[in-house]
């Protein structure tokens, strides 16, 4: 813990139980100051119960959290003051417009009425819904009430912003539409970021990731030397029958089969991924529905730590 | 800080009452049809055996209406502690600096700002029976109204605080809320009744609420006001700081 003041958020050894239900061992992770995290697992992983942990909502049970420094065991309030927070589901009222939103927020946070009123006006327009703040926020979009809640978070003007699964809910446009925002906002105002997600495609743009599953971290570092962990590029064959061609495959010499549904993945032992590609799209082509030249993914490291497929987990916590 | 984060909650709650018209329909109207279906055919149905006049009884029966309006409007106004946690409005409120606090005095300020407006509507109509309160004992109803609204919102919020189910709500309500309000002496007085009830209603804070809300109403200009008062008030006003309390450690407890 000594080195919180350098970093916007540190966790040490953090668990939790609901009941007799552990959920979250011995977790770890370090958010610099200007950086951004990703806590990545699959449903029931126990990321939103973390996130509930660093946001102040749940107390701490075991280990240490400090925001901006500070300890949340014992200032979870001056804590409240440095950070914004993006739920998974919206934080607004629906039976209110999008300006008074915004008002209450500032109101709830102690801003003066004239300096409020200047930070909604700002706010609204830097997220393109400045001509929306008349009306009722249960008539918005699911992309535009995402808008509306990342307007009123802002408005507090925090250091780090914190969002659980903020893409949930909405289509592949959108979903792109608002990284691109938080992006630009991150840009703008050196905000920290860290946030939840199921999606490994999103967790490709964070500095660093921590990889959960089943409460358990399996795997935290930056993106590329988890990957580069993984070793070289393989070969994935898209194919109706797995098990067949993978026996086939193996014939081959000097490569490590995989069978997976729908594909078979080949390693080279010796050599490239590139000209064994090649050489596999010529010599099973007719039972090949794909040959894809690929590099270790999350999901490649997800299997190898857990033996699982990322596909196949449990529920959410 | 908390007095404006507060007052802004307080003004969402009245705000989100108003633009619902069934709910303000639904509050006034209920008690006041309920007060006059029941109170008429009571009152001939005792009248016919000779007991008491129609009148009377609702006359009798009209400070208990004024109760079941605070009632009503404290169970509507904590119900929405259940509908802002399931549509998440009360997480952002919960990561705010001061935000439990905030959300539970707004709540309280909230529906106890609405219960004093409606029950003062129907006070408004008190003179129609036989009640006719001046200045003097409108400050003391405007009073005892709110102390019983902050009460009883509390009870609803302390009811309301760990649930997630609307349904539940209303099912511990009934438990709670109407034998409360049966045992205040709002539909029969303590009097006639036998042992084991009078013993109830004696345990009960709003029957020291009814009475002196009956105290009140039944003061005449230049009357006395009733000697039970401070009593009375004594009792709501403990009753009211213990529930109060009981929100304010409920909320200040994290999972």
């Amino acid at each position: 813990m000594a080195e919180s003041s350098l970093c916007a958020v540190q966790a040490d050894g953090v668990g939790y139980s609901y009941g007799r239900k552990r959920v979250l061992e011995n977790i770890d992770l370090r958010l610099e100051e200007g950086g951004m995290f990703c806590v990545l697992g699959p449903n029931g992983s126990g990321k939103t119960t973390l996130f509930k942990l660093i946001s102040t909502i749940f107390a701490l049970q075991d280990g240490e959290i400090s925001v901006a420094g500070r300890s949340l065991r014992h200032f979870p309030t001056p804590v409240r003051r440095k950070i914004g927070v993006l739920f998974q589901n919206p934080a607004v009222d629906m039976k209110l417009t999008v300006r008074e939103n915004l008002r209450y927020h500032g109101n709830l946070y102690g801003l003066e009425t004239y300096d409020l009123e200047k930070r909604i006006n700002k706010n609204l327009e830097a997220l393109g819904v400045e001509n929306r703040g008349g009306e009722m926020v249960e008539s918005l979009s699911g992309g535009l009430r995402r808008r509306v809640e990342i307007a009123k978070v802002l408005l507090t003007r925090p250091s780090i912003l914190l969002m659980d699964e903020p893409t949930t809910g909405l289509d592949p446009a959108i979903r792109s539409e608002l990284w691109s925002i938080i992006s630009g906002i991150r840009n703008s105002r050196k905000l920290s970021v860290l946030f939840t997600t199921h999606l490994l495609e999103e967790a490709e743009p964070a500095d660093e990731i921590l990889l959960l599953d089943q409460g358990h971290s399996v795997a935290s570092g930056k993106v590329s030397e988890l990957r580069s962990s993984l070793g070289k590029e393989y070969v994935r064959i898209g194919t109706y029958q797995p098990k067949k061609l993978a026996a086939r495959i193996r014939k081959e010499g000097e490569i490590e089969v995989t069978v997976e549904p729908a594909a078979v993945k080949v390693v080279p032992i010796r050599g490239l991924a590139a000209p064994l590609a090649i050489r596999l799209w010529r010599e099973y082509s007719k039972e090949a529905t794909s040959v894809t030249l690929c590099r270790p993914t999350l999901e490649d490291l997800f299997l190898q730590k857990t033996g699982r497929l990322w596909s196949s987990t449990p529920g959410e916590i | 800080m908390i007095m404006q984060a507060s007052s802004s909650l307080a003004l969402r709650e009245i705000v989100r009452f108003l633009r619902q018209k069934n709910r303000v329909i639904g509050a006034l109207a209920t008690p006041v049809i309920f007060w006059f279906l029941l109170g008429s055919g009571v009152g001939r149905s005792l009248a016919s055996s000779g007991i008491r006049e129609r009148a009377d009884y609702l006359t009798y029966f009209f400070p208990g209406i004024v109760l079941l309006i605070i009632l009503f409007t404290a169970i509507f106004s904590t119900v929405s502690v259940i509908e802002d946690r399931r549509e998440g409005f009360l997480q952002g409120v919960l990561v705010a600096p001061d935000g439990r606090s905030a959300i539970l005095f707004g709540k309280l300020i909230g529906g106890t700002l609405l219960a004093v407006f409606q029950a003062l509507i129907v006070v408004l109509i008190a003179p129609y029976t036989d009640y006719h309160p001046d200045a003097r004992v409108l400050m003391y109803l405007v009073a005892m109204i709110a102390l019983l609204a902050v009460g009883l919102t509390a009870l609803g919020f302390l009811i309301a605080w760990p649930m997630d189910s609307t349904q539940g709500f209303h099912a511990l309500i009934n438990l709670f809320f109407v034998p409360l309000w049966f045992l205040s002496g709002a539909l029969f007085p303590a009097s006639g009744a036998a042992e084991w009830i009078r013993t109830l209603m004696r345990m009960n804070p709003l029957s020291y609420g009814h009475e002196a809300l009956a105290g009140l109403l039944a003061t005449r200009p230049g009357m006395p006001l009733p000697l039970d008062l401070s009593h009375d008030f004594s009792i709501v006003i403990a009753s009211t700081l213990l529930l109060v309390m009981a929100c304010a450690l409920q909320v200040s407890r994290r999972s």
